[in-house]
């Protein structure tokens, strides 16, 4: 080889070494960070770029624990390896009851995987929810549920782009120690934990869970804000998580038994919260961002160009419905002629798909229309109704999964005082049968907040739909049935048995939407009736704390008779149970509530024959109509037609 | 405690075992041994010359095992230890003792039980530094000596053999020992330091307790917040002394400043029931079932079944037979209060939530094996998380007479003497647990009762935790020189890691040799063999089907001759966690001599097979040829 050639292969090799300083220095050149002042720093090369953009640097992830870090290069690539064995530990761990093996396997396994979801989704879980629940002790239970949020709270240091960490804190924080079954003693804890991050610099009264889980979730809700991708979860129940927060922060502290202004701010806060929800965009499946609150608008919008469109040519609308219900088949004119008040649910059924059977459609019109300009002009509007109703069904969806009307209904209808009031008056009723036996003063309690409930309700008819209120308002009726039937059995025949019970419907829609609840009804009606007032007082549920044992007959009513009459006292079970699952005409329950004076029920069975005396207004009036043909209560025309047209 | 394997029997039970053990392993081995090599040597020499080499090969090994010299051999383990110390051995220590001046950063000190998580914390740290030193030091030095030919200096000595295998495996034991010696007591600084606290009680923060007269009679309240918790405390106003709950693991017991003077303040003892070293007598147990027979106990659906469940509010119970209720090993004097009696953490199990604010109601009662008569039952309310201690008193309640025909009431006979009445002649005493509430279940294992005989010395105890590290590490040496009198450095090293991994898989590779070779419906591996499982794998075939591939019959024998292979490694290899004491230390349980002693046994024996293999390799290995 001579030396010609050798310079060749030295300059042949240069010229690679230069063209691949060039390549590495494009691709892989790293990026430096600017002064504070904004001077100097570079992008970096293409690899840098594409990590800053893709926020896959450590150092774009969060914090960058130096423990981890040097683990992650001890394990040599095998990080995966030694996740998988610590693991199988803390599995095994937890198996054999060793919970601190367990924690101490989870520690280990988020040094070598910090920035992977799963691993602290399913060990957090694991600590405040599997742990907790082997502990006998609730306190134990407490100190593992901590362990469990603390363990997420980390999570977030080494990874501020997960708003899933953060939105599972505040889930954490305010489901599991605000709903578990231990919730009021978990509840109380927390307000006692100082070493709870979010409690500090609050007062022990003012600490809340609910209001530190909200914290939590608006904080994921900022992380998403700030470009944060939101993975695994819908936007509609993630953005819920905020208001639902401060809605039960508001519930929870009523069952506290903090009524007055606070509950009133609670759930002011609570209203604005879904307002904001309301108005916040969020992502359909149908790839349209929308506004859940939009929708009521949209449907006006909706009606407006069905105006201009009637304008264009007016009557058609009304012809063509007129010529549509003349092409109905008899059976169908005949259900359409029945007074909405006496339709059975069967009926209300078929009357709505008449309706929308009926209902002209837009194009129809439009159809009609012979002038071009005319038809031009109609069309456009039809075009932006069909839009405007599309955009609304398409809201519908995510409203329905989080039940926004209910939420919405009753972010309106709790901050009024009629509805604190009513919400009071049951507490105090509660407290008054179960701590103090004061049965008087309960029952007149449990009375006025029924009636207070009673006119709330109809403000607000899609409450009375949905099963939590009835739920809530169920076991109160249960309560108060019980002290009538223990303490007042006249009234309890007046209230219950001789007239419909004012809150019947929500009484019957607890029972129907609770299988548990249903079970023991019907348990409690299967036993056999007890012979004498003693051994009904044993077998009846729920009954209210005995103070008769004691002799406390001062609180009874003086009227009371002293020895009631077998019939009076054991009939009633039975008799209830027709008249609750039989439908009844509620057409007089539009008006106000009875006094309940014997003169205004025409009945035998009035009051009025009775000597116990009552101010109770708990019955439905005009109840004369035999209880087989009574149909059940047609639900209030909603204050949202719009949805329900939708 | 958590005894899986039962509860240690006596020690010369264990060393019977032991020494049985080791003798059936060297047998085996040595049978093994000679065979191989009179088939390696029959086929190269034919079967005589084989006879005869093996026969000298024997000679030779007793002339150089009787002809080795104390003095040699402490020689060459000065020798090995020298070269350790070159080798900067002394940087494991600095390592760790880094670690335990960082440990504050990352450890969590106000865990659930921080006793248990600091010891497991520097026995863990310990275990892998050691382990490491071990295997490095062990492994690398005799491969790094023959390669760089200094082992010349050495073989041109009068030496033998098996004075450099035991020099080198005593040399690297000695520097091992000297750093876990510096190690175990860094720790034991460590823990006793780290959980050393008390808190202080402000007197005018507590609240009066009223009795039912009407007078105050205890005083309630908290005590400060230190090392990251607080107690309540209950103050007893008559003794002018109290105790505090349970917390983290511990408890404080309340002394008054000023016993005539309440109002000087209180002062709190050190924590109590952490760091201990508990002596326990342990009982037999036997279930009964809801109508009152023997039973097995209900298992609740836990996938371990370590504890068995009995039913409350009905006839089922627990009943523990100890035996050694005597008056020698609990004597009146020191057991002033009673027969202490230790339920540690059995479990609860909950069909309905009952009364959430309290733990689920038990009761114990005591009973004579032989007259059957039965103590009062007290109740308690269970401490799942905990050690419940529980004291009889030496007089107690007089419940049932039961005879052998039946039950019936005793109205006439005054309180019980726990001597008198309820131990019978051989020193026998039955304790009854029950659960005494409605559709709840206790969860109990045999050793989950015991009388707590006496309080043994925590550091001596720790001294036995370390003991077991120090074994395991002897083993690793012992294993490492063997592996390097035969293979060159890296591959020692990979042949020890080996060993280690293995030895601490004995109960996996026992589970999966019984498995394939007496398969049955509830096995404990599934798979099949080493061939079954690798096809399983590229055909992607799931663990628990039928194996239905051309010849699979022909598969699974072969399978089979492979695990019994498996078999007779899986006895050669030490089983590590066999000597890992560490659970008694971390639970508080003293380590009973039965159990360091039998360990210490496998050792000599595992020890001296290491250096007959060694010595073996070594002695056939041309070294300075």
């Amino acid at each position: 080889m001579n030396q010609r050639n050798i310079l060749i292969r030295k300059l042949t090799y240069v010229g690679g070494m230069i063209v691949m300083l060039v390549c590495i220095t494009l691709v892989a050149q790293p990026s430096v960070h600017s002064d504070p002042d904004g001077k100097g720093g570079s992008k970096g090369g293409m690899l840098a770029v594409k990590r800053e953009e893709m926020k896959l640097g450590q150092t774009s992830l969060g914090e960058i624990d130096p423990a981890s870090e040097t683990l992650k290069l001890v394990t040599l690539g095998l990080r995966g390896v030694a996740a998988t064995f610590l693991w199988d530990e803390a599995i095994e761990a937890k198996k054999k009851q060793n919970w601190e093996a367990a924690s101490a396997a989870a520690q280990q396994i988020i040094k070598i995987e910090p920035n992977f979801y799963a691993v602290w989704d399913f060990q957090a879980h694991n600590l405040s929810y599997n742990i907790s629940v082997e502990f006998d002790d609730y306190r134990d239970r407490y100190w593992w549920v901590r362990k469990g949020i603390d363990f997420l709270i980390l999570g977030t240091r080494y990874n501020d782009n997960e708003p899933r960490l953060t939105n599972t804190i505040g889930w954490y924080v305010c489901n599991k120690i605000g709903k578990s079954d231990e919730h009021v003693q978990f509840r109380k804890l927390f307000k006692k934990d100082d070493d709870f991050p979010r409690n500090r610099g609050i007062a022990p009264e003012d600490r809340d869970n609910w209001l530190a889980g909200f914290e939590y979730y608006k904080e994921a809700q900022n992380q998403v804000d700030r470009g944060a991708i939101l993975r695994g979860k819908g936007e509609s129940l993630f953005n819920s998580d905020p208001p639902m927060a401060r809605i039960n922060y508001a519930m929870a502290i009523e069952k506290d038994g903090v009524f007055g202004k606070k509950a009133q701010a609670a759930w002011e806060s609570a209203k604005h919260e879904w307002e904001l929800f309301g108005n916040r965009r969020i992502a359909t499946s149908y790839g349209l961002h929308v506004s859940l609150g939009q929708k009521e608008e949209l449907m006006r919008e909706v009606k407006r160009l069905e105006a201009e469109i009637d304008k264009l040519v007016p009557g058609i609308r009304d012809e063509l419905r007129e010529k549509k219900k003349s092409d109905l088949s008899k059976d169908e004119r005949t259900v359409l002629a029945i007074d909405v008040d006496k339709l059975d649910p069967e009926q209300k059924s078929q009357i709505a798909d008449i309706n929308r059977l009926i209902e002209p459609k837009n194009d129809e019109i439009v159809a009609t229309i012979q002038d071009q300009a005319v038809r031009d002009k109609a069309v456009a509007l039809a075009g932006r109704a069909v839009q405007a109703a599309n955009i609304a069904l398409v809201i519908d969806s995510p409203r329905g999964i989080i039940n926004w009307d209910y939420w919405k209904a009753r972010c309106d209808s709790e901050p009024l005082p009629e509805t604190l009031e009513a919400r009071e008056a049951l507490y105090n009723a509660d407290r008054a049968l179960q701590s103090k036996a004061n049965f008087p003063e309960a029952k007149k309690l449990y009375e006025r907040g029924f009636e207070q409930w009673d006119q709330v309700l109809k403000k607000f008819p899609r409450i009375r739909e949905d099963s939590p209120t009835a739920d809530d308002l169920a076991e109160q009726i249960d309560r108060y049935r019980a002290l009538l039937q223990n303490e007042y059995p006249k009234d309890y025949q007046r209230v219950f048995i001789d007239n419909r019970f004012v809150l019947q419907d929500v009484l019957e829609l607890a029972n129907n939407t609770n299988p548990d609840r249903a079970r023991a009804k019907a348990a409690s009606q299967d036993k056999p009736e007890p012979k004498n007032k003693a051994d009904r007082k044993s077998t009846e549920k729920p009954t209210p704390p005995t103070a008769k044992t004691d002799g406390s007959s001062s609180e009874k009513p003086a009227e009371q008779p002293a020895d009631k009459t077998p019939d009076a006292s054991t009939s009633k079970p039975k008799e209830d149970k027709p008249k609750v699952d039989k439908p009844r005409d509620d057409k007089l329950t539009d008006g106000k509530l009875t006094d309940g004076k014997p003169g205004e029920k025409s009945s035998s069975k009035s009051p009025a024959t009775s000597p116990g005396k009552s101010d109770s207004k708990l019955v439905t009036p005009g109840t004369d109509a035999p209880p087989e043909k009574q149909p059940t209560k047609q639900p209030e025309k909603s204050s949202d037609p719009p949805a329900d047209k939708a | 405690m958590v005894l899986e394997d039962g509860i240690p029997k006596d020690f010369a039970d264990q060393l019977l075992s032991a020494l049985t053990q080791f003798g059936l392993i060297f047998l085996l081995l040595t049978l093994v041994a000679f065979a191989v090599g009179f088939l390696v040597l029959a086929i190269r020499y034919g079967p005589l010359p084989a006879g005869d080499k093996i026969y000298r090969v024997l000679l030779q090994m007793l002339s150089d095992l009787g002809g080795s010299r104390l003095r040699r051999i402490f020689a060459l383990a000065r020798l090995a230890v020298l070269e350790s110390i070159r080798k900067r051995v002394m940087i494991v220590f600095v390592l760790f003792s880094l670690i335990m001046i960082f440990a504050g950063w990352f450890l969590d000190t106000g865990g659930y039980d921080p006793g248990r998580g600091y010891l497991f914390f520097v026995l863990w740290t310990t275990k892998i530094l050691i382990w490491l030193l071990a295997a490095l030091i062990s492994a690398l030095s005799l491969p790094a000596d023959l390669k760089s030919r200094t082992i010349y200096t050495i073989v041109t000595k009068p030496v033998r053999a098996s004075e450099i295998v035991l020099g080198r495996i005593l040399g690297f034991g000695m520097v091992g020992t000297a750093l876990l010696i510096a190690m175990g007591l860094l720790s034991y600084l460590f823990v006793v330091r780290g959980v050393d606290h008390t808190h202080t009680i402000d007197p005018e923060a507590l609240r009066d307790v009223k009795g039912i007269s009407g007078k105050v009679v205890a005083k309630k309240g908290l005590t400060s917040k230190d090392h990251g918790h607080e107690h309540d405390v209950t103050i007893d106003l008559d003794k002018a002394t109290g105790y505090t709950n349970v917390r983290e693991g511990h408890w404080h017991e309340v002394i008054a400043n000023d016993p005539k003077d309440l109002s000087k303040g209180y002062t709190l003892s050190k924590p109590l029931d952490l760091l201990n070293a508990r002596v326990p007598i342990y009982g037999k147990l036997q279930y009964l079932d809801r109508q009152g027979h023997e039973g097995r106990g209900i298992s609740v659906g836990n996938e371990w079944e370590y504890r068995r469940f009995i039913e409350g509010n009905t006839l089922a119970a627990a009943i523990w037979t100890f035996k050694g209720v005597t008056k020698a090993n609990f004597p009146p004097e020191k057991f002033k209060d009673g027969l202490p009696i230790d339920l540690s953490r059995i479990d609860v199990f909950r069909t309905r939530k009952g009364d959430i604010e309290s733990t689920v109601r038990g009761s114990l009662a005591l009973r004579n094996p032989k007259t059957k008569v039965t103590s009062h039952a007290e109740s308690f309310n269970s401490k799942k998380a905990y050690i419940d201690h529980h004291v009889i008193p030496w007089k107690l309640e007089r419940e049932v007479i039961k005879t052998q025909a039946g039950a019936t009431k005793d109205k006439s006979a005054g309180p019980l003497d726990l001597w008198e009445d309820l131990v019978d002649d051989e020193g026998q005493l039955e304790v009854i647990l029950k659960c005494e509430e409605n559709a709840q279940f206790f969860g109990v294992a045999q050793p989950d009762m015991y009388l707590l005989a006496d309080e043994g010395s925590y550091r001596v105890n720790f001294f036995k935790g370390y003991l077991g590290l120090w074994m395991q590490m002897m083993l690793i040496i012992g294993v490492g020189v063997m592996w390097s009198t035969l293979l060159t450095a890296p591959v020692a090293l990979l042949a020890t890691a080996s060993t280690v991994l293995l030895g601490q898989q004995t109960q996996f590779i026992n589970d999966a040799l019984n498995s394939i070779l007496y398969p049955t419906h509830d096995k404990a591996v599934w798979g099949g063999g080493p061939i079954e499982s690798l096809i399983r794998g590229f055909t992607q075939d799931n663990v628990t089907s039928d194996f239905k591939v051309t010849g699979a019959t022909a598969i699974q024998f072969m399978d089979k001759i492979l695990m019994w292979l498996v078999w007779l490694v899986s006895k050669i290899i030490p089983d590590f966690k066999k000597f890992d004491n560490s659970h008694y230390l971390i639970e508080g349980f003293n380590i009973p001599a039965s159990v360091w002693g039998s360990q210490l046994v496998d050792l000599a024996g595992y020890m001296i097979l290491m250096f007959l293999i060694g010595y073996m390799f070594l002695r056939n290995r041309e070294v300075a040829a």
